[in-house]
């Protein structure tokens, strides 16, 4: 079966990289979705984006490797309330060594209004010395293709 | 303050073999609520409640499955609206950091959606939350 996450298979960047719904049970007391509820969706967002790339975790490009978060910037720009419907939607800022910059864009449907926006670095992370280990040159081929371009950012 | 004490169970933990981020999140927004609840807001109160504006989390050490974690909190800020906190993960057993969280929370009018000044009660109760004032109550640093 032919892989969905194909280097040809990117379109226009930013990517959609997952779908949600809002339900009661991610409102908290504020009567607005749980930061920490929202956290699951845009993390999986990434997870997709970095689908891209190959496995998540194991073989790739001869070397046993994973991805490790580094740190996360996010902001929360408008509530979202029990009922809403999701798209996320992502792609990369800059690429280092051994590291990817990424922005997730959290938008309700069907409005499209931004609410919340991630932004990540994730390492490249060598599963057997548990260590940041540099990208491939395959991979910064990808990364190129999944740069967000200028007027998105 | 200690604000949270938990497990990275197993199960929170991804195929990389090490607690998954969306977890340390759901920990440090517990205990932003410990912290808020601290600078005395009462979850009770339906009228007044707290909105996160921005997050910043910085994970420094990998936090492998079965890990201790406590979280301490401090104010960072006091603003007119808004409360700026530092929450600081560490492994309860040996004490090495894990990871540091900041937010930016305003105080929220819950009928107009809107933010709304601090009240005294808060601004006085967040400042003891300060890492200097916290430092002095408790005899010396941390």
């Amino acid at each position: 079966m032919k892989s969905e996450n194909t280097l040809e298979s990117i379109g226009r960047v930013p990517v959609e990289t997952f779908r949600g719904v809002v339900f009661p049970w991610h409102c908290d007391a504020m009567g607005h979705m749980s930061v920490q509820h929202q956290m699951p969706l845009m993390d999986n967002a990434v997870y997709h984006l970095l689908g891209y790339f190959g496995l998540t975790a194991g073989e790739v490009d001869g070397r046993n490797v994973g991805w490790a978060d580094v740190s996360h910037e996010i902001r929360y720009l408008h509530e979202l309330v029990a009922g809403d419907l999701l798209v996320l939607a992502g792609g990369i800022l800059s690429v280092g060594r051994s590291s990817l910059r990424h922005r997730t864009i959290l938008s309700r449907r069907p409005d499209g209004k931004r609410c919340t926006i991630l932004e990540g670095v994730t390492v490249r992370f060598d599963l057997d010395g548990r260590k940041a280990t540099p990208l491939s040159d395959r991979e910064r081929g990808i990364a190129e293709q999944l740069m967000l371009p200028a007027q998105t950012i | 303050m200690e604000t949270y004490r938990g497990v990275a169970h197993p199960w929170l933990c991804d195929a990389m073999g090490h607690l998954n981020t969306r977890h340390y999140l759901a920990m440090f927004d517990d205990a932003l609520h410990h912290y808020v609840s601290c600078c005395g807001h009462s979850f009770g109160n339906s009228a007044r409640g707290f909105a996160d504006v921005s997050i910043s989390l910085v994970l420094r050490s990998e936090v492998k499955p079965g890990s201790l974690l406590t979280i301490r909190s401090e104010t960072l800020k006091i603003g007119r609206t808004s409360l700026s906190s530092r929450h600081w993960m560490s492994d309860a057993e040996n004490g090495e950091a894990r990871a540091v969280c900041e937010i930016v929370s305003v105080y929220l009018d819950m009928v107009e959606r809107q933010p709304t000044p601090l009240t005294a009660t808060i601004v006085a109760a967040a400042r003891s939350l300060l890492p200097d004032v916290q430092a002095t109550e408790a005899g010396g640093p941390r």
